[in-house]
């Protein structure tokens, strides 16, 4: 490392002094007169970059100048004096030693001197196209006495592209099967679509609720501040989202006039109750419509019959709903690892799965949750989450729930 | 025998007349007690001891507590002992001062035959299997629950005593139809268990398993230690008793002269202690009392959940003379305590603050007066029992209660709109139910007999008053300290109930008549019963029910067959049995539907409020009536060379059996959203009339009781037993039955899927022609033999048992509803457009493969042993195991091949009995 440190420095001194010697040459001008850009690309969290390429067009003449270099941060380019369009990207490595793919901002970069220096801000650009799921917070939380404090549940989605996205009409959705059990259902319908107990929808008409690349929102259950003083639950008063159940005369849930409600549109509980699974045997998908469907006509297209045979020979029959795999933004299987039986949607959907709870009465999973593993940040200084479709590798295994303080978008 | 008993009965006559002159001339100074009993304890009557001095000699019997006393000088005397049954007995005793002589005498022969261990079946003229003492010291049951192994198609199970027992007579069991245990009426000492006052409903979700309130009697809380025996009428019993449909189950209690007896038992689940005695003064009178305590838990290890039960008896019998007439007076004060406990466990619950505590407290006094006229006279005498017993029963439990958030509850306990309160997260909520049921019985009856053209008519004809009334204050908790959310009930006391007063009639006339070898026996009685003191809103304020009984029975003349008679016994019968609905089930409690129309809680400003609109509905069902059971039964007993055989066929039709029906109810109400409240801070309260709001549907379910429930029984019983092998001491019982029981539904059965479609309950629910039926039958056997050897006194048995198969059949499930009702409460007819509407489409039912496919399991076999043994003079220990080897056929269902095993093991107990 050193000895590549010095050598670099000695490198860029040589090339000012090249470049300065050329600064004296008035006579230059009088041709097209090139000048020395040198970049230091910085981002932040990485260890190292990969391979870095530098496009530079010059926004009159479109002449295209591109660079390449691999296993350095410092590079230089000889440019002619003009106006010029950057772009930069890259691969670099994580202190965990994970690739992730890099990007600059698109700046306009004015070439008039001979020696240009520039620091190049690098920011993560691995994108998805929608919404992911960042954090579910499905197990609960256990008072101070002991007792399980079902609510306070939520689910963190994050705009993981570059570009500002809209919630509405997100569909959120939790799996019919168990991944704890495989029972062999037939018919197989996994690999095209998504077998659903529940399904809630987000309000809005398209464009009401906005969310800014790298921001997320919390679908809490009860938009409520949980954390009391026997109780060590997340404050979700600022959530985005809820879906409170007011019906059931057992659970008679406070509705908060601030946030508006989720409406679950297709659920084989009554009460319309979305209820996660608090150990964590189901996985969840994040869906939209795609044009031209509707929840009406989804409920009259979608509805899926289902059975299995029992242990003895008991043929199981169920009526449930689908969601197709090609509406599907994102995907999460939940199990435990010692029960682990299958995966309950689609490989490509989600090869692993991630886990909170260790054994059936695990009291530690309570205030654990999955949490997806941060790749960097973006150009808004907002967190960039790793997402390779395999939840194993995408999420970090009981996390703590990361809104006991509350809800803070930055 | 009877020829036996007859001889006997003329040398006691004869021998009192002696003993009662010698009496008169004595000139008392000493007196000498002679105790007889036989090996197993049991008192010795009729035995015939004569004592001879120097100058003096006497001669008494001894009485039914195998007593005898002389009153004699001192002198050296030779006592001698003769029993027709019985090896005499000779000794000498140098009497100096008053002195009890305690004798056992060795039977001569029989004593092989009496060692019953067993059920035996009655030969009278309706199915009873009778259950001595014996048999239950050779069972080694922890109550009265353990003893229903015994009947046709019993099994052994292992004791579950944190749980309630119910009675099950002549059929397999299914979930839903309590009528069939509700049916089962006790009688101890001629007084009957009455259970139609228990309402005791738990405020906490603990203590669903500890529910007796309309399941009939809890057979846990029945002690066998005091019983003498036990007479379980299966099938049609006589006139006199009434108000049950399934059996009657008779326990008679010992009475008179016992040693003191103790039992302990142990086994994996309990432990109990019992000690009772029996004395028999001078003047004739008995006197009886015990205690009894059974202390059992969940499982062994499980220290938090337990059981116990104590029972106290004192009893009393003396006959008096009045106007020459034999006036027997029986007098029973009983105390029966029996407590669920549940501590919670600290890993599900708070410690030192969950608890959960359900006690049941009986006190009850009977008397039983009997004034009899004598063999001779027309009639032959008039009972009179009289039974008052007070409950005392609590349901007490406190609990840490968490809420998961903040909860709103109603508070309106009236049809309309009232403020909702949001609990606190978490309080401490105490709960009590306090039942305090009285049931008093009064039972008047005489016997008469006389002869009319050769006809022998023995009639029993009587008047019977049975009154329960509950007086306790049912549920008590602060209302804005609920033990759980969800109420669709509000406290109500049980005292605002009306008592249920039954009253009853009946004559029964059992007419015997020889023609020529041929013994008839015809029972016919009539029964007639009404409620009293029930509005006239209800139907069966005005009727009168009558249950007709008949059997006959037909002795056929007895065949020769090599040196032995053939005995043949043909009995049918036909019988009509009522049980009229309790307490809880005339008068549920009403239902409450809270729906809510606001529900704004702001966490920035703290500001709440919740509203609710409530409707309250009498689940009341005024077309209610008593459950009627009509059964029918042939019955065919042989016997030869002391081989008995018998077997039943019944029949039992009951369609009226009470019923919890689902039923659908469409509500509107004003919905108003969070995010459109205006609240309104002066008033501190939302400004409801600037609030805008939506008309919100909901379809509520609820139940209520029909007789809505078949229950039709079928099956065969039959039992053989051998004599007792003399070479090998063996006796071989073999009983079992065949049972097959369909349960359904006499009305249409609504459902609704459980889901919730577009933000919404589900709106509709279907009506299904032919629905949530069951047939489950099974053939049972269970093979006894048992060697019983005298000169060790000592008891082995093996209890060989099983099915010989089990099979289960969901009845007609159809998927598709014939009709449908929705949010109008409207009936509509679902047609095939139904089926395609996006909402409708839901009301077909996954109806699977296997729901018409009847489940066939094949044979299982368990070995149960058991043995007991004298160790010493008075002391008898015994043991048992159950399900040592097991063995269950494997067999294949819907192509799926089940393998089978026990899942719980052997178990075991052991107990030791003294006799001092």
């Amino acid at each position: 490392m050193k000895y590549r440190h010095i050598f670099l420095v000695g490198l860029m001194l040589t090339m000012g002094v090249s470049v300065s010697s050329c600064l004296t040459d008035d006579n230059a001008m009088s041709y097209t007169q090139k000048s020395t850009t040198t970049m230091t690309f910085k981002a932040d969290g990485i260890k190292e970059f990969k391979e870095l390429s530098v496009e530079f067009t010059e926004v009159n003449t479109g002449m295209v100048t591109s660079e390449k270099v691999t296993g350095t941060p410092y590079f230089s380019v000889a440019l002619p004096i003009g106006s010029y369009r950057m772009s930069a990207e890259g691969v670099g490595i994580l202190e965990d030693g994970e690739e992730v793919l890099l990007g600059g901002k698109n700046d306009m970069l004015d070439v008039t001197d001979n020696v240009v220096n520039l620091n190049i801000q690098l920011t993560v650009k691995q994108f998805n196209e929608d919404f992911i799921f960042e954090e579910l917070f499905y197990t609960g939380i256990q008072t101070l006495e002991g007792k399980a404090y079902q609510v306070g549940k939520y689910f963190k989605l994050v705009n993981n592209t570059d570009k500002v996205l809209y919630a509405d009409g997100l569909l959120l959705a939790q799996s019919e099967y168990l991944t704890t059990q495989d029972n062999k259902e037939t018919p197989y319908i996994l690999d095209e679509a998504f077998v659903t107990k529940s399904v809630m929808m987000l309000p809005g008409s398209g464009n009401d609720y906005p969310v800014e690349p790298g921001d997320f929102i919390v679908i809490a259950d009860n938009a409520q501040n949980h954390n009391l003083a026997n109780v060590p639950g997340p404050d979700l008063t600022k959530a985005n989202f809820e879906f409170p159940i007011t019906e059931n005369p057992k659970m008679v849930q406070p509705d908060n006039p601030n946030v508006p409600n989720a409406k679950v549109i297709y659920t084989s509980l009554t009460y319309s109750m979305f209820l996660p699974h608090d150990r964590g045997y189901t996985g969840y998908v994040i869906a939209r419509f795609p044009e031209g469907e509707t929840v009406e006509s989804w409920l009259a297209g979608y509805k899926f019959d289902y059975s299995y045979l029992t242990g003895t020979g008991k043929e199981n029959k169920f009526s449930r709903y689908t969601i197709p795999n090609k509406w599907i933004l994102d995907g999460v299987n939940n199990s435990m690892p010692d029960k682990f039986a299958r995966l309950v949607m689609g490989e490509a959907l989600d090869s692993g799965f991630s886990y909170c709870t260790l054994s059936e009465g695990d009291k530690e999973r309570y205030g654990k949750s999955i949490r997806r593993k941060e790749l960097g940040k973006n150009e808004q200084g907002r967190p960039v989450f790793k997402d390779t479709n395999n939840s194993s590798a995408d999420f970090i295994p009981r996390s703590r729930m990361s809104l006991l303080e509350g809800i803070n978008h930055k | 025998m009877t020829r036996i008993y007859q001889i006997i009965q003329v040398l006691l006559v004869t021998l009192t007349i002696l003993f009662s002159s010698n009496t008169i001339a004595q000139s008392p100074s000493l007196q000498l007690k002679f105790v007889l009993v036989d090996s197993n304890n049991k008192s010795i009557n009729d035995a015939t001891i004569q004592v001879t001095g120097t100058k003096d000699s006497q001669l008494k019997v001894s009485d039914e507590k195998g007593i005898v006393t002389f009153d004699l000088k001192a002198d050296n005397y030779t006592v001698e002992v003769f029993h027709i049954g019985y090896i005499g007995q000779q000794r000498k005793i140098n009497l100096l001062e008053s002195q009890s002589v305690s004798m056992t005498l060795v039977p001569t022969t029989n004593i092989l035959e009496e060692m019953v261990i067993t059920a035996t079946e009655s030969k009278g003229l309706t199915s009873t299997s009778v259950i001595n003492r014996q048999a239950m010291e050779h069972l080694q049951p922890s109550s009265f629950a353990d003893l229903m192994e015994l009947l046709p198609g019993g099994q052994a199970k292992d004791p579950v005593l944190t749980g309630v027992n119910p009675a099950l007579i002549r059929e397999t069991g299914k979930g839903g139809y309590d009528t069939s245990s509700l049916g089962v009426q006790f009688m101890v000492d001629g007084n009957i268990i009455n259970s139609n006052a228990d309402m005791q409903v738990s405020s906490s979700s603990t203590g669903g398993k500890v529910k007796t309130s309309s399941i009939g009697v809890d057979m846990r809380g029945i002690s066998t230690n005091d019983i003498e025996s036990v007479e379980v009428v299966r099938g049609i019993p006589g006139a006199s008793y009434g108000d049950l449909t399934s059996g009657l189950i008779k326990i008679n209690r010992k009475i008179g002269y016992t040693p003191l007896q103790a039992r302990f038992k142990v086994d994996g689940f309990s432990k109990l202690y019992y000690v009772g005695k029996g004395i028999d003064t001078k003047t004739g009178w008995k006197l009886n009392s015990s205690i009894d305590f059974l202390d059992a838990k969940n499982e062994p290890r499980d220290i938090y959940e337990n059981y116990k039960r104590i029972s106290a008896s004192l009893r009393s019998e003396k006959t008096f003379m009045i106007g020459g007439y034999d006036l027997n007076w029986k007098a029973n004060v009983d105390y029966n305590g029996t407590i669920d406990n549940d501590k919670f466990d600290p890993d599900t619950g708070v410690q030192n603050i969950d608890n959960f505590k359900s006690s049941k407290q009986n006190f009850s006094l009977g008397n039983n007066l009997k004034l009899d006229f004598g063999k001779e006279s027309l009639f032959k005498n008039v009972t009179l029992n009289t039974y008052l017993s007070q409950g005392i029963e609590d349901i007490k439990g406190t609990v840490f209660v968490q809420q998961s958030g903040r909860n709103a509850i109603p508070t309106g306990n009236e049809t309309g709109i009232s403020e909702g309160v949001f609990l606190p997260a978490s309080y401490i909520s105490e709960y009590k139910t306090e039942g305090r049921p009285l049931n008093i019985n009064a039972k008047l009856q005489t016997e008469l007999s006389f002869s009319a053209f050769d006809i022998k008519h023995n009639i029993e004809a009587g008047v019977e008053f049975r009154y329960s009334k509950n007086n306790g204050n049912g549920e008590m908790y602060d209302p804005l300290k609920p033990p759980t959310l969800g109420f669709t009930r509000r406290p109500r006391p049980f005292n605002e109930v009306p008592a249920s007063q039954l009253l009853s009639t009946y004559i029964g006339d059992r007419m015997e008549y020889d023609l020529g070898n041929h013994h008839l026996q015809l029972y016919a009685g009539l029964r007639l019963s009404k409620m009293l003191g029930i509005d006239k809103e209800f139907s069966i304020s005005d009727r009168v029910f009558a249950e007709p009984r008949v059997n006959f029975q037909w002795g056929l003349p007895q065949i020769k067959l090599g040196q032995d008679y053939l005995k043949t016994d043909i009995t049918v019968g036909y019988g009509e049995l009522y049980k009229q609905p309790t307490l809880s089930l005339l008068y549920p409690q009403d239902r409450y539907f809270d729906m809510l129309q606001v529900s704004y809680f702001d966490p920035q400003t703290n500001n709440s409020y919740a509203q609710f609109y409530t409707y309250r509905m009498s689940l009341e069902n005024y077309n209610l009536i008593g459950a009627k059971n009509s059964k029918r039964e042939v019955r065919v007993d042989f016997e030869y060379k002391r081989h008995k055989f018998f077997v039943t066929y019944f029949d039992e039709k009951m369609n009226t059996g009470f019923r919890d029906m689902t039923q659908f109810m469409g509500f509107e109400y004003q919905r108003y959203e969070s995010k459109d409240v205006v609240w309104n801070n002066e008033l501190g309260r939302p400004d409801l009339d600037n609030t805008p709001s939506s008309q919100k549907k909901i379809m509520s379910q609820y139940s209520h009781t029909e007789n809505g429930s078949n229950t039709f029984k079928e099956g065969i019983e039959f039992g053989y037993s051998s004599p007792r092998f003399e070479s090998i001491n063996t006796r071989f019982t073999l009983n079992g039955a065949w049972f097959k029981t369909t349960y359904s539904n006499s009305a249409p059965i609504l459902h609704r899927p459980g889901v919730s479609v577009n933000g919404q309950d589900y709106m509709y629910a279907g009506i299904y022609a032919d629905d949530n039926g069951y047939r489950k039958s099974s053939l049972v056997y269970n093979l006894i033999v048992d060697t019983y050897l005298p000169s060790l006194d000592m008891n082995i048995s093996a209890s060989l048992q099983g099915d010989i198969f089990r099979r289960d059949l969901n009845l007609n499930r159809v998927a598709e509803p014939f009709a449908y009702i929705g949010i109008d409460n409207v009936v509509h007819p679902y047609t095939d457009e139904s089926a395609k509407d996006p909402m409708l489409q839901h009301l077909i039912r996954p109806v699977s493969k296997t729901d018409g496919m009847e489940e066939r399991k094949p044979f299982t076999f368990n070995a149960n042993f058991k043995i007991s043994k004298r160790i010493y003079k008075s002391v008898k220990a015994s043991m048992f195991v159950n399900r040592l080897f097991t063995h269950y056929q494997s067999y294949t269902y819907n192509g799926v091949k089940v393998n089978r095993k026990d899942a719980n093991g052997p178990y075991f107990g052991m107990e030791i009995n003294f006799n001092i």
